[in-house]
C-alpha cells in the first residue's frame, strides 16, 4: 500500500529523475557520436587511402577511369560513414535511461551516498522495515540540498567538438596526402590529361625494326583543335612533358629497355612483355636485328635464365664458405655466419657445375650423414599394426559394428583386444649408439673488437628495502669437519712451510 | 504491507538502534585505542569484522601490535577470550580439545572430555601459519559452522564467536600458507603497516614508562549480539547488491565484469562468500556513517580488505609482480556503480 505521506517525495523524485534523464540522454548521444567517430574512423581512412592509391595508379598508367574512380571513392567514403555514425548516435541517445541511473547521478553529484536511489526503491516496496522507513526519511531530509543543486554533465555538447576534432583532422590529413600525391580534380579531367605526342616519323624510325612493317599510329589531332581545347599555359606544360617523354623514350631505346622491337603479339600481352623486358635491363646494348632473334629464342627455353641464376647463386654461396663443396661438410655452405671473405682453399670442381634437381635427394642423404649416421626417416615409419580382431576388414573398423557387438576402434582398450600386443617391437633399431661422425666447421673470420662500455666502480650503497626471508647457509657435518681441519692445519703450519 | 500508523514508530526504533550501535562502537574503539596507538584503519576493520559476525586475519611484520590489538579488544569487551600460539608441532586436539583420563572418587579412572582453547568467544590464533595444515584445518568447521566435532561429540560454540588470526608475511621458513578454504572463511584480511613518526613517540611514551595500561571492559556479549542484529537489519538497495555482485564477479577470470588484468594474472577469484562479506561490511560502514541503507561507496570502501585474500595470483601475475591489492584496484576501476 502506498503511503500518502511520501507522495510529495515521490513527485520530487519523479521530477529529479526526469531532469537527469534528459541530461543523460544528451550525454549519451554525444558519447555515442564520439565513440562512433573514433571507432569507425578507420573506414573512411581506408577508403581515402584507396582513393589516393587509385588516383596515383590512374596517373601512372594514364587510366583516367581510375582517377575518376578514386575521386568517386573519396566522395562516397564520407557519406555512409557520417550517416552511420549519426544514426547510431541518435539511436543510442534515444535509448531509455533507467530511473535508478538518473537518480544515481543526483546522488553522485550531491554526495548523497545513494540516499535518493535507496529511498526511491524503498518507496516502491509494499512492506517497509524500520530501517527502510528511516532511509526514506533520511532522503527526504536531504531534499533541500538537492533542490539547491544543479546537475552538471561532464560531456556537454560544447565539449563534443573536441572529440569530433581528431576525425576531421584525420580527414584533412588524408586530403592533404591526396593533394600531395598529385591527385586533383583538374588532373582527373580526361580532357586535360597528359598526352605524350611523338612525331610519327620519329616513332617509325626508332621503334620499328628492319624488315617489319611499322605499327600504325592513330592520326594526331589537328593542332588547332588541340589548342582550342586546352589553355595556353597547360599546352606549354604538356609540350614540355611531351618533349621530356620523348627524350626519356630515346634513352630507353639506346639501352634496349623499351622492348619495342618485339612482335605485336608480344606487345599485346602485358605480363609477357614485362617478363621479356627483364634481360634487356641488364645493360645489354642490342641491335634491332638481334632483338627479334632474342624474342624468338626466349620462348624455346624459358627456364634457362633462372637456372643460370641459380648456378651463379650456388657458386656465390660456395665461395662464401671456407669448407665449401667437401663431402659431408657441404652443409656448412648454409651457415649464415660465413663471411664474404673468400676462402683460399676453395677449388672449383667440374662436378659443382652439374648440379641439378637430383641434388635434393643427395642432399638429404648427406644431411643424414652429417647428423651423425643413419637416422630414422619419416619414410621408414609404417602404420601401427591393427589391433582389430574382426575378420575381413583389415585396418578398417567393422562398418556393421557401429560401436557395438565387436572390437571396433572406439572399444580398442576394452576386452581381449587390449591384451593383445598391438605395438610391434623391432628387433633392430636403425642408427648407431655412438655420436657418429664429427663435423667440424672452420671459418676464417677476421677478429673484430666488440664495442662495450666499461663499468665504473662505485661504492655499494646501503640496502634500502627490508630484507626478506634469508636462507642460512649451513654446512653438512662432514664439510664442517673438513673446514675445521683445514683451518687447524693452517694455524699449526710453521712459517717455514709457507 | 506497510502500516502508515506504525511506520514512523518503526523508523524511530531503527534510528535508536543505529544510534545505539554507533555509541557502543565508539566506546569499544576508544577503549581499544587506549592501548593501541594509531592503526585507526586496522582497529576499525577488526571491529567491523567482529560486528559483522566474521573473522579477521591480521598480517604484518613482527612488532606492529597485532597481538596487542586483539588482546586489547578481548579486554575491552567482556568476552571469554583465549589465545592459541600456533606452533609446527601442534595437533588438532590441542585446539579442539580431547578426552583425558581422570581419577574418580572411588579410586577408578574415567575418560573426561576437556575443551580446547577454541571453545571461547574471542579466539586469538597467533601466527596461525606456523601450524601444519592439519591443525589449521581444525578451525574450518568452527569458523563456518560455529561448532566443533570431536568423535561423536559436537559442541556448539557460544555466540559471539570470532577468530582473530595473525600471520607474519616475511618469515616464511617453517610456515605453512593457509589453504584457500580457510582464507575464504576470514571476512577481512587487514594489513598492519608501520606507524607514523608521531605515533612512534606515543608508543614509546606508553610502553617504556613505569605504569602499564589497564583496560576496562566497556561492552559485553549480549551487546555485541544486539549490534550484530542491528547490522543484519540494514537494508541493501538492489543497485548496491548488483554492484557488490559485479565486483566479486570482476575478480573471477573470464567473466563479463573482469578487466584484462584479471584474465591474465588471476588463477582464482572470489567466491560468493566474498559478496556476502562485502554486503555485511558495507552495512556496518553505512551505520557508522549515519545512514540507514548501504550505498555503493560503502561496498567499494571495504572491497580491498574483503577481497584481497580471496584472489589467487597465477604464475604469470607473480612474475609480473601483480599483487592482490592491485587486482582489487583494477576491479574497482573497471566496475562502476550504476553501470
Amino acid at each position: 500500500m502506498s503511503d500518502a505521506r511520501w507522495d510529495p517525495l515521490r513527485a520530487e523524485l519523479d521530477r529529479l529523475a526526469g531532469d537527469a534523464r534528459h541530461g543523460l540522454r544528451r550525454v549519451q548521444t554525444v558519447t555515442a557520436l564520439r565513440s562512433e567517430l573514433r571507432g569507425q574512423a578507420w573506414k573512411p581512412a581506408l577508403l581515402l587511402l584507396l582513393a589516393l592509391s587509385a588516383s596515383l595508379f590512374g596517373r601512372a598508367f594514364e587510366a583516367t577511369w581510375l582517377q575518376w574512380g578514386g575521386g568517386m571513392l573519396l566522395a562516397l567514403a564520407l557519406v555512409p560513414y557520417l550517416f552511420l555514425a549519426g544514426s547510431r548516435a541518435l539511436a543510442l541517445g534515444r535509448a531509455a535511461v533507467a530511473r535508478q541511473r538518473a537518480l544515481g547521478e543526483w546522488d553522485r553529484q550531491c554526495g548523497l551516498s545513494d540516499r535518493l536511489t535507496a529511498a526511491d526503491e524503498f518507496l516502491g516496496t509494499s512492506t517497509r522495515s524500520g530501517f527502510m522507513e528511516a532511509a526514506v526519511e533520511d532522503a527526504d531530509a536531504q531534499m533541500e540540498r538537492v533542490r539547491a543543486a544543479e546537475l552538471r554533465f561532464s560531456h556537454t555538447p560544447g565539449t563534443a567538438r573536441g572529440f569530433v576534432g581528431p576525425a576531421f583532422v584525420a580527414t584533412g590529413l588524408f586530403l592533404a596526402c591526396l593533394w600531395a600525391g598529385g591527385w586533383s580534380p583538374a588532373s582527373a579531367d580526361p580532357g586535360d590529361g597528359i598526352v605524350v605526342e611523338l612525331p610519327p616519323a620519329t616513332v617509325a624510325q626508332d621503334t620499328v625494326p628492319e624488315g617489319e612493317p611499322p605499327v600504325r599510329e592513330p592520326e594526331p589531332a589537328p593542332a588547332g583543335v588541340e589548342g582550342q581545347q586546352r589553355p595556353p599555359d597547360e599546352e606549354a606544360s604538356s609540350e614540355t612533358h611531351a618533349s621530356d617523354a620523348v627524350d626519356e623514350e630515346v634513352n630507353k631505346e639506346t639501352q634496349g629497355m623499351t622492348g619495342s622491337g618485339r612482335s605485336s603479339a608480344a606487345e599485346a600481352s602485358t605480363g609477357a612483355g614485362s617478363a621479356q623486358g627483364t634481360p634487356s635491363k641488364q645493360g645489354q646494348i642490342s641491335k634491332p636485328g638481334e632483338r627479334q632473334t632474342n624474342a624468338k629464342k626466349k620462348p624455346s627455353k624459358p627456364k634457362a635464365p633462372p637456372k643460370s641464376d641459380d648456378k651463379a647463386k650456388k657458386n656465390d654461396e660456395q665461395e662464401s664458405g671456407s669448407t665449401a663443396g667437401r663431402g659431408s661438410s657441404r652443409g656448412s655452405n648454409r651457415n649464415p655466419a660465413a663471411s664474404d671473405w673468400a676462402s683460399k682453399d676453395h677449388v672449383n670442381t667440374p662436378d659443382d657445375e652439374d648440379l641439378d634437381d637430383e641434388d635434393d635427394v643427395e642432399d638429404e642423404e648427406e644431411e643424414q650423414e652429417a647428423r651423425g649416421g643413419m637416422q630414422p626417416s619419416l619414410r621408414d615409419r609404417k602404420p601401427p599394426v591393427s589391433r582389430d580382431l574382426s575378420i575381413g576388414f583389415g585396418n578398417q573398423p567393422n562398418p556393421d559394428a557401429r560401436g557395438r557387438g565387436g572390437p571396433s576402434q572406439p572399444k580398442k582398450s576394452r576386452g581381449t583386444a587390449s591384451l593383445v600386443l598391438g605395438v610391434p617391437i623391432p628387433d633392430r633399431i636403425k642408427g648407431q649408439p655412438n655420436p657418429g661422425k664429427t663435423k667440424i666447421t672452420q671459418e676464417r673470420v677476421q677478429p673484430r673488437a666488440e664495442p662495450a662500455s666499461a663499468a665504473a666502480a662505485e661504492a655499494r650503497p646501503a640496502r634500502e628495502a627490508p630484507s626478506s626471508a634469508l636462507r642460512r647457509q649451513e654446512l653438512t657435518p662432514w664439510m664442517q669437519a673438513l673446514v675445521r681441519d683445514w683451518f687447524l692445519r693452517q694455524r699449526t703450519r710453521t712459517p717455514n712451510d709457507s | 504491507m506497510s502500516d502508515p500508523v506504525d511506520s514512523p514508530a518503526a523508523a524511530e526504533e531503527a534510528r535508536a538502534a543505529a544510534e545505539n550501535f554507533r555509541t557502543n562502537y565508539e566506546r569499544i574503539r576508544a577503549q581499544v585505542c587506549e592501548a593501541m596507538v594509531g592503526q585507526a584503519d586496522v582497529v576499525e576493520g577488526v571491529l567491523t569484522a567482529m560486528l559483522a559476525g566474521g573473522h579477521v586475519l591480521l598480517e604484518g611484520v613482527p612488532g606492529l601490535g597485532k597481538t596487542l590489538l586483539v588482546r586489547s579488544l578481548g579486554s575491552a569487551v567482556d568476552l571469554n577470550f583465549s589465545r592459541i600460539q600456533f606452533t609446527p608441532d601442534m595437533m588438532p586436539a590441542d585446539v579442539l580439545g580431547t578426552s583425558i583420563l581422570v581419577d574418580t572418587e572411588g579410586g577408578g579412572h574415567e575418560l573426561q572430555f576437556q575443551e580446547g582453547p577454541l571453545v571461547a568467544n574471542l579466539v586469538l590464533a597467533d601466527e596461525i601459519n606456523r601450524a601444519t595444515p592439519k591443525t589449521q584445518s581444525a578451525l574450518l568447521e568452527a569458523m563456518q559452522e560455529r561448532q566443533i566435532s570431536i568423535g561423536r561429540r559436537t559442541i556448539k560454540l557460544q555466540e559471539p564467536f570470532c577468530v582473530m588470526a595473525t600471520q607474519n608475511p616475511v618469515e616464511q621458513e617453517g610456515t605453512y600458507p593457509l589453504p584457500e578454504a580457510q582464507l575464504d572463511r576470514f571476512l577481512m584480511k587487514l594489513v598492519v603497516d608501520y606507524p607514523e613518526e608521531h605515533e612512534y613517540r606515543e608508543i614509546l611514551m606508553r610502553t617504556t614508562g613505569g605504569s602499564e595500561q589497564e583496560l576496562e571492559p566497556v561492552s559485553n556479549g549480549p551487546e555485541i549480539i544486539a549490534m550484530r542484529k542491528t547490522v543484519r537489519d540494514v537494508p541493501v538497495p538492489e543497485a548496491v547488491m548488483t554492484h557488490a555482485i559485479r565486483l566479486v564477479m570482476g575478480t573471477q577470470p573470464g567473466r563479463e565484469w573482469s578487466p584484462k588484468l584479471i584474465d591474465e594474472c588471476v588463477a582464482l577469484g572470489s567466491s560468493p562468500r566474498g559478496a556476502q562479506a562485502l554486503v555485511l561490511c558495507g552495512k556496518v560502514k553505512a551505520l557508522l556513517d549515519g545512514r540507514y541503507a548501504v550505498s555503493s561507496d560503502d561496498v567499494r570502501a571495504v572491497a580491498p580488505a574483503v577481497l584481497r585474500h580471496r584472489v589467487m595470483i597465477n604464475f604469470h601475475g607473480m612474475a609480473e609482480g601483480t599483487t592482490p591489492d592491485a587486482v582489487v584496484k583494477a576491479v574497482l576501476d573497471h566496475v562502476h556503480p550504476g553501470a
